[in-house]
């Protein structure tokens, strides 16, 4: 059986009990949203998904990579994942992927302008950011 | 030491109406409590901009430590859930986050030393370090990331008071307050 085609992936923004950020990766343009807020039961499977996604998309699409970060919250558990992402991005990047990436931080939130900042020193990624 | 007299109700709700006392609550923390709680921050201190957003990420970060890490336990169900106490209180600079919980004698020098060594350092030295704790493997006794505690000193951008009472040869109440200071007032003119 051959291996089915990578589909979009798509998770709805909702702050239940836990904080949902919207997920929207498009398979066929490599536009990948993550924005909103950040906090969840299980951070690693959650992520998970998203990084078996991205990990896909490098084997066997093989395409560009627009990632848009817009996140308005992340606690610490999500913060650790996000650092993986960036590392898999640059990782693409350094080997030849087209990656371009965009971080956005509200203006007055100097505290996420620093988190930009720093995943862009621990990954070497080449991260836009941008105030809003 | 209390007062031998009895601590009546009408007291304790004296206590906890006092005008400077935004949220308080003794119980189990379990997420769904969080997540009202933590709404009811965002209610209350969403005025101030930057330090709302501070307190609301110092909440989440703390009491996730008591749901994870308090050595007191309620279990109901198929549940086990930290029991601590949490304080939210202001002043007119500042506001104050307060959290205690039980934990084992045998953790207390290792966690003492982990906030002492954080509050030695300063905001550009904690960046540092969040970056390497965070970059690294997570710690083993550790469910979340393994750097709560620095992000919250890093956050709030003052030290972390910390304070232990043992109770028996097994247990000791830890407590942990944090200011957090309010966004300097917006210019009249």
């Amino acid at each position: 059986m051959s291996q089915q085609v990578l589909d979009n992936l798509e998770i709805a923004a909702s702050m239940g009990t836990y904080f949902i950020p919207t997920v929207s990766f498009n398979a066929a343009t490599g536009e990948c949203l993550l924005e909103g807020e950040s906090y969840h039961e299980n951070t690693w499977e959650f992520y998970k998904r998203l990084m078996d996604w991205l990990n896909r998309y490098i084997a066997e699409v093989k395409g560009p990579i627009h990632f848009t970060f817009k996140l308005t919250y992340f606690n610490t558990s999500s913060s650790k994942c996000l650092l993986d992402m960036m590392r898999l991005l640059q990782e693409y990047q350094s080997n030849g992927g087209q990656v371009q990436a965009v971080w956005y931080y509200p203006e007055d939130d100097l505290d996420n302008l620093y988190e930009a900042e720093d995943f862009v020193a621990d990954t070497g990624l080449k991260l836009e950011v941008v105030g809003y | 030491m209390l007062p031998e007299s009895e601590l009546t109700l009408f007291e304790y709700y004296n206590l906890t109406s006092h005008k400077n006392v935004i949220i308080s609550y003794k119980g189990p923390v379990t997420d769904v409590i969080m997540s009202e709680i933590s709404r009811d921050i965002r209610v209350k201190v969403g005025k101030d901009a930057t330090a709302g957003r501070k307190v609301f990420a110092v909440f989440i970060e703390l009491a996730q430590n008591i749901l994870y890490y308090s050595a007191e336990k309620v279990k109901f169900a198929d549940r086990n859930d930290g029991v601590g106490i949490l304080l939210l209180t202001q002043s007119e600079t500042a506001f104050t986050f307060s959290c205690g919980n039980l934990v084992e004698n045998q953790h207390v020098e290792e966690l003492v030393g982990g906030i002492n060594l954080i509050n030695s350092m300063d905001q550009e030295q904690l960046r540092e370090y969040k970056r390497r704790q965070r970059g690294g493997p997570s710690p083993e006794r550790s469910k979340g990331a393994g750097f709560g505690l620095t992000q919250v000193a890093l956050t709030s951008g003052n030290p972390l008071q910390v304070d232990f009472k043992k109770i028996d040869d097994l247990f000791s109440f830890f407590s942990l307050s944090i200011k957090i200071n309010k966004d300097s007032k917006p210019s009249t003119t």
